[in-house]
């Protein structure tokens, strides 16, 4: 496991912006902080791809009421590789990030 | 002509005797000092000549330093009594400035075991024993250090140490930070007291004297951050904030918990872009704010430890608290940070190879 990337840029990669807005909007429309909850204890991996899959079945009912984009499978791909190159932890960190930014107005219930 | 304060391992002291110095020589010379931080020894440097035969007896601003209100809480542990202290502290100065002048030119060093023991208010780790009479046998020598240079220490203390009281469950205790010079100009006692001062917020309820530290830190780096963005770069640089807590033993004020706050991280990030480093300041300060309220207090202890430590497992805890906070609704939007705001704070996170 390499930590040569920083924290910053793992954070502006686009597949963990896209799943970080995912996120925030969840949050902040579906008032889903059990998926925080199930990312922060998330140690290994397997744990980590356990956590996506519990939030991406939470999100896809809030996308089909309010018609939102879900992320894409690409950037799944990718955060999973991310989570290969760089550990749970730091792809957590910014990912995690993501959800306390101001973000847009509409995520505001 | 450079002036050698040369470094005794007891780090308040150390600390607090180059501000004495730094005071001594802007009152004679009227004009700014350098105090420079050699590892070894703070080097200080002032910018004028001193006179050919320095008096400081009748200088107004030293004789104005006495109404200082430091004094009183360096010499706390002596119950009563602090004002012939700090009386004390005037008339060593002024009886041997000329000869404590000379020996400072030189490389010297100080000698422990004659001479004042050092007060529980200015260095806990010199504190030792009770200091009036008891009938209990409770024998302890006391550290005892130079008349002149314990002197330098109070005076440095009373003017540049900050002292806040706070009462936690029932308890008095006072809160004592000392920052430690890396590189910097002392112009006028009064400015470098508006620079250290904590502003009187009575209303923060800290949660420990780390808590406290740590929002003194920010705070000391948002007043640096303004004068380097005035200035156009960071003049003064400061290496560490000491901190310790007085506690009220029964008997006295006794000092317990100190240690002392790194502040290269924050001093770094402002020296590198003062303006970009301000939302990053902004919002460390109001997670403290926040954390001082009932029930934010993790919000309290997550931001000290991300400024003690700057590792990802403090950013990590602190965001997830911030965020639990913003999902309890209590922090509106306005004060959630931008997207900017957290890559800086990002930014400074030491990533270990570990992770």
């Amino acid at each position: 496991m390499s930590a040569s990337i920083p924290l910053g840029e793992l954070f502006s990669h686009p597949a963990v912006r896209e799943f970080g807005t995912v996120l925030r909007r969840s949050l902040r429309m579906n008032d889903d902080y059990a998926s925080i909850l199930d990312l922060e204890f998330a140690e290994t991996k397997e744990a980590f791809a356990e956590a996506l899959k519990r939030f991406l079945r939470r999100f896809e009912g809030l996308a089909r009421r309010k018609n939102l984009r879900r992320p894409s499978q690409e950037s799944l791909e990718a955060l999973t590789q991310l989570v290969d190159q760089y550990g749970v932890k730091l792809v957590r960190a910014a990912l995690i990030s993501h959800a306390l930014v101001k973000g847009e107005r509409e995520e505001e219930q | 002509m450079p002036y050698y304060i040369t470094k005794t391992g007891l780090d308040a002291f150390d600390a607090a005797r180059a501000w004495g110095l730094a005071v001594v020589l802007n009152v004679l010379t009227e004009d700014e000092v350098a105090i420079r931080d050699d590892e070894w020894a703070f080097i200080l440097e002032p910018a004028a000549q001193l006179p050919s035969n320095p008096a400081i007896v009748n200088n107004l601003a030293w004789r104005t330093l006495t109404f200082e209100q430091g004094w009183w809480r360096v010499f706390i542990t002596l119950r009563g009594g602090w004002s012939s202290a700090r009386d004390k502290v005037q008339s060593v100065i002024e009886r041997q400035l000329t000869n404590l002048l000379g020996s400072l030119q030189n490389l010297n060093t100080v000698g422990f075991g004659t001479g004042e023991s050092l007060p529980g208010g200015l260095d806990p780790t010199g504190f030792k024993g009770l200091r009036h009479t008891t009938r209990a046998q409770y024998k302890e020598g006391q550290l005892n250090v130079p008349e002149d240079h314990w002197a330098l220490a109070c005076l440095g203390m009373a003017t540049c140490g900050t002292y806040r009281y706070a009462k936690e469950a029932g308890q008095s205790n006072w809160l004592v930070l000392l920052p430690v010079p890396q590189e910097a100009q002392f112009s006028y006692f009064r400015d470098v007291q508006d620079l250290f001062r904590l502003p009187d917020l009575k209303y923060l309820k800290y949660h420990g004297v780390q808590n406290a530290a740590a929002h003194y830190a920010v705070q000391l780096a948002e007043r640096l951050r303004r004068r380097a963005a005035a200035q156009g770069s960071l003049q003064d640089r400061y290496s560490a904030v000491l901190y310790f807590k007085l506690f009220g033993a029964g008997q006295q004020m006794k000092p317990a918990q100190g240690n002392q706050l790194r502040l290269e991280t924050l001093m770094d990030a402002i020296a590198r872009d003062p303006h970009g480093t301000q939302p990053m300041l902004e919002w460390l300060d109001y997670c403290f704010r926040l954390g001082a309220t009932k029930g934010a207090e993790d919000l309290a202890l997550a931001a000290t430890e991300l400024v003690m430590r700057w590792d990802l497992e403090a950013y990590d805890r602190l965001v997830r608290v911030a965020i639990r906070c913003q999902a309890q609704g209590r922090i509106r939007r306005e004060n959630l940070p931008e997207t900017s705001t957290l890559k800086e704070v990002m930014s400074h996170v030491c990533i270990h190879s570990s992770w």
